[in-house]
């Protein structure tokens, strides 16, 4: 990288800053880790340069897991597409197809009836909160606790069965459609939710008690892989990476999709920049995506659940940068149309592409202990990062 | 650190326009070629000016563009094209700064030593459109595997379905 | 007696106390999987005999019938005898070891000395682990091993003093039948706490996990290992457990007291042990690990002079109660 890129705040100790091309001492130890370590989140990998416990160095390598979606878009209409948009963030699919699909209905400014967008949110908002509890499960796993990864995927689990009642999947649902979802919502999904969300809440009183305020945790995960505003913003961070490093901001917020402005919720930031604020702040999220859910099944009003749509979509000619609120950050879809039905150019951003970008920005300096909660901190999910 | 609070109001683009316009003349880059597209606005500059004018984008106390939201690549058949997509948190503006590109020739200079975060983006435009970006620093394949000899985006690049014979690594033996 | 007959009597005692450590491995390896089942909204084994009892049965025969799989390049006889190390010395312990009156392999003047003694040869097993296995994985856990392992030996024994100066004995039998009147758990808390911490760090149980921690460093030291070798690992892992319980119950808990009678003390010994087996459950199932740094001066700093202070403190208490008298 270039000159400019400092180093985290820590000290290199005086053992290690001997001689050599690179400022390495003469002896570190090169060792890889991935694509298949149990704590890499998927298939990433990466090789660290490694000073006795204290990583000097790491080079990311991804790609285990391209599956070049960005080509294959342009050989599918738009409709055939969006199932793949599901496999990108894999574990916030509804959020993806958000993305997706309100980015082509700006493309043929399409209106899309109430109905469907409060439903949307609701599947949007569930998912984010499923999002969330597999970070915490993993998150316990990585500083080596393994109670908290069943916890959280217990409770993912009812969530996970709402949706199904609504799209039939359980982790990629191609439930919503252009201009709307694909079905109205079945009989009994409002009481089961709503009885989920009560459960829910005191489950995240139970988590909070049994890791957020454990003593071990907070020590390990504290003034550990700091990232300062101008840093996370420098490195095109978002979501709760961003908002745990003290910037409130919240794409639902800035740029309201959807009918967002409608509900009264708050942005749950951090102070520090910390792995343990990044922790809290996604944490918080799920409250607040559990207030956002309530409040739109108590004003979900009436009308279609879809709007007419022709059968083979095109939209005019032209282009447009969409961005939601994924998951694990900023989900942008750049779409260049050209008249015809399929996409002419498909990018898609994704969070944890830039994440990753700064790994070794972060994990500079630190003990190699660490590295697998900085990784989680970031909740990166390898199939939004290769495509 | 303290936590900060962000401008989440709309904003007027025929205002940001006209500021850009201004700014553009001020610094002396290329003029810009603005345009608006389902509210958001598009300015095209030349090849020469880009890392100038990103630079200016970034730096200027007006505008304070200091987020990059996405790098785009495009081929357009007959010129390839680069879409920055800036953003600017204190002033909420976005905008999205269009480069021209020779398709025979494709180069282009490198903002990575602007912002930190242009860094995969240009890596994965110059593995997936041959797009040269001169001066950048690690200029190595990000998600394709390291021995390829094409650039998939490209509209010149047809799939094709081909029979891989499995080698057994020579480990095994 | 004649020789031959005190031969057959050793052996004798040889194969019930292996068939007691493994009874005991396989126990405790089935209580963990359902308390931390429980603990965690599931189950456990539930398809192998009822409740799911054979379930480590089955899974003690798979390992042992594996491929024996020795990896190229390691060093190979520290590779093949580090398992062997890691057992050997749980296997002695249970010689020192009184269950009750007359229920013990061996009973000599200094058991409890001799029980650190042998406990300290796990660190030789998991550096020739991280060594011998060719792994940088391998080589990380082993020497964090080895750290931990040394720096927690130390208040480890100076915890057991102050119960060694109460009882004016080394010997584990005396020790027991000193606590008449009042178990040491009582005026010795300071030196439970430490020693059951000490005890946990020493034997690689969660929080202090750190030489295997499986985020970082793969499994440690014995990434490489499979089959009958890893189980010997494996084996070893859960019979420490069972012996720094016991020792806690030995030196605070009055061992086999209110019984006296040999079969009632053994039952007695044997659920105190379980108890504070179940509590070193549920700690692992709650709690996140360590980081290294951060271990070592938990150690250094905080217990080593806690448990310096908790001898000098049950010293100067004990001469004062002495002159009273």
């Amino acid at each position: 990288m270039a000159d400019e890129i400092k180093n985290n705040e820590i000290e290199v100790d005086e053992i290690s800053a001997v001689n050599e091309p690179g400022d390495f001492p003469k002896d570190y130890m090169e060792i890889n880790f991935g694509p298949h370590h149990p704590s890499t989140h998927g298939v990433f990998r990466f090789i660290a340069k490694l000073d006795g416990e204290k990583i000097l160095e790491v080079e990311p390598i991804v790609g285990y897991l391209h599956r070049g979606i960005e080509k294959i878009a342009e050989n599918r209409t738009y409709v055939q597409f969006k199932p793949l948009v599901d496999r990108l963030d894999y574990t916030g699919a509804m959020n993806n197809e958000f993305g997706y699909c309100i980015a082509v209905e700006k493309l043929m400014e399409l209106e899309v009836p109430l109905k469907a967008q409060a439903i949307r949110v609701i599947c949007a908002e569930l998912n984010r909160i499923c999002a969330h509890e597999v970070f915490f499960g993993a998150m316990g796993l990585e500083v080596g606790a393994f109670t908290p990864f069943l916890f959280g995927f217990k409770d993912r689990e009812i969530a996970m069965h709402l949706m199904e009642m609504l799209a039939g999947g359980r982790l990629t649902f191609n439930y919503f459609t252009i201009g709307g979802v694909r079905q109205d919502v079945p009989k009994g999904f409002y009481a089961e939710t709503k009885e989920y969300l009560k459960k829910f809440k005191k489950n995240l009183a139970e988590y909070h008690e049994l890791f957020s305020g454990n003593e071990i945790f907070i020590k390990r995960t504290k003034g550990v892989g700091v990232i300062t505003r101008e840093d996370a913003i420098e490195w095109s961070m978002s979501g709760p990476t961003l908002r745990g490093s003290g910037a409130v901001f919240d794409i639902r917020k800035v740029e309201p999709y959807s009918g967002y402005d409608k509900y009264d919720w708050e942005v749950p930031v951090g102070k520090n920049g910390d792995v343990y604020d990044r922790y809290l702040v996604r944490m918080n999220e799920m409250a607040q995506s559990a207030r956002i859910i309530e409040q739109a099944l108590e004003s979900l009003p009436e009308g279609d659940h879809q709007a007419k749509v022709a059968r083979v979509i095109k939209p005019p000619a032209g282009e447009i940068y969409l961005r939601v609120e994924g998951t694990k950050g900023e989900l942008g879809f750049y779409v260049v149309s050209d008249g015809t039905d399929k996409p002419y150019r498909m990018k898609i951003r994704t969070p944890s592409f830039n994440h990753l970008n700064a790994l070794n920005y972060v994990l500079k300096n630190n003990y190699i202990a660490d590295f697998p909660i900085i990784l989680g901190s970031f909740d990166t999910v390898m199939g939004s990062v290769d495509r | 650190m303290e936590v900060k609070q962000y401008n989440f109001k709309a904003v007027d683009n025929d205002k940001v326009i006209s500021l850009l316009q201004d700014k553009f003349k001020s610094v002396g880059t290329s003029e810009g070629n603005f345009s608006l597209n389902h509210g958001q606005i598009y300015c095209e500059v030349s090849k020469e000016t880009i890392k100038n004018t990103i630079k200016m984008l970034k730096n200027d106390k007006d505008l304070k563009f200091d987020y990059i939201k996405c790098i785009t690549g495009v081929d357009y058949k007959e010129y390839l094209e680069i879409v920055y997509s800036l953003y600017s948190f204190d002033n909420n503006y976005s905008v999205n700064i269009k480069v021209r590109i020779d398709a025979a020739n494709p180069d282009v200079d490198s903002i990575t030593d602007v912002f930190w975060s242009a860094d995969w983006f240009e890596r994965e435009i110059w593995e997936f459109f041959g797009i040269n970006f001169k001066g950048h620093p690690n200029l190595k394949t990000l998600l394709l595997p390291g021995d390829v000899d094409y650039h998939p985006l490209l509209k010149s690049f047809e799939i094709k379905w081909e029979k891989r014979e499995y080698v057994r690594p020579k480990v095994f033996e | 007696m004649v020789w031959w007959l005190a031969l057959l009597w050793a052996l004798l005692k040889l194969i019930i106390a292996f068939l007691f450590i493994f009874l005991t491995a396989l126990i405790l390896i089935y209580m963990l999987r359902k308390v931390m089942g429980h603990m965690q909204y599931r189950m456990g084994p539930r398809h192998h005999g009822p409740h799911g009892i054979w379930q480590t049965v089955f899974d003690a025969l798979k390992l042992l019938g594996k491929e024996d799989i020795i990896p190229n390049g390691i060093d190979k006889y520290v590779y093949l005898f580090a398992p062997v190390i890691a057992f050997v010395p749980s296997l002695t312990i249970f010689a020192f070891l009184p269950f009750a009156p007359k229920v013990a392999a061996s009973n000599f003047e200094i058991s409890l000395f001799f029980i650190f003694a042998i406990l300290g040869f796990s660190t030789i097993s998991l550096l020739m682990a991280g060594w011998g296995s060719n792994n940088k994985y391998s080589l990380i856990g082993g020497i964090r091993g080895a750290a931990q392992l040394i720096s927690y030996e130390i208040p480890l024994v100076l915890s057991t003093m102050g119960v060694v100066i109460m009882a004016g004995s080394l010997n584990l039998t005396d020790i027991v039948n000193a606590q008449v009147k009042i178990w040491y758990i009582i005026p010795q808390i300071v030196g439970f706490f430490l020693f059951f911490t000490c005890g946990l760090a020493e034997i690689n149980h969660t929080p202090f996990d750190i030489p295997e921690a499986e985020s970082e460093i793969v499994s440690g030291f014995n990434t490489e290992y499979s089959g009958f070798r890893f189980a010997a690992f494996f084996l070893a892992e859960f019979v420490n457990l069972f012996i720094i319980c016991a020792l806690a119950v030995l030196l605070f808990f009055g061992g086999w007291k209110p019984f006296t009678n040999p079969i009632a003390g053994t039952i007695c010994f044997i659920a105190k042990t379980y108890v504070l087996i179940f509590i070193s459950m549920w700690v692992r199932s709650t709690f996140p690990r360590f980081r290294l740094d951060q271990f070592m001066d938990f150690g250094w700093k905080f217990m080593l002079p806690l448990s310096l202070v908790n001898i000098f403190v049950t010293a100067v208490v004990v001469l004062i109660v002495d002159k009273i008298r």
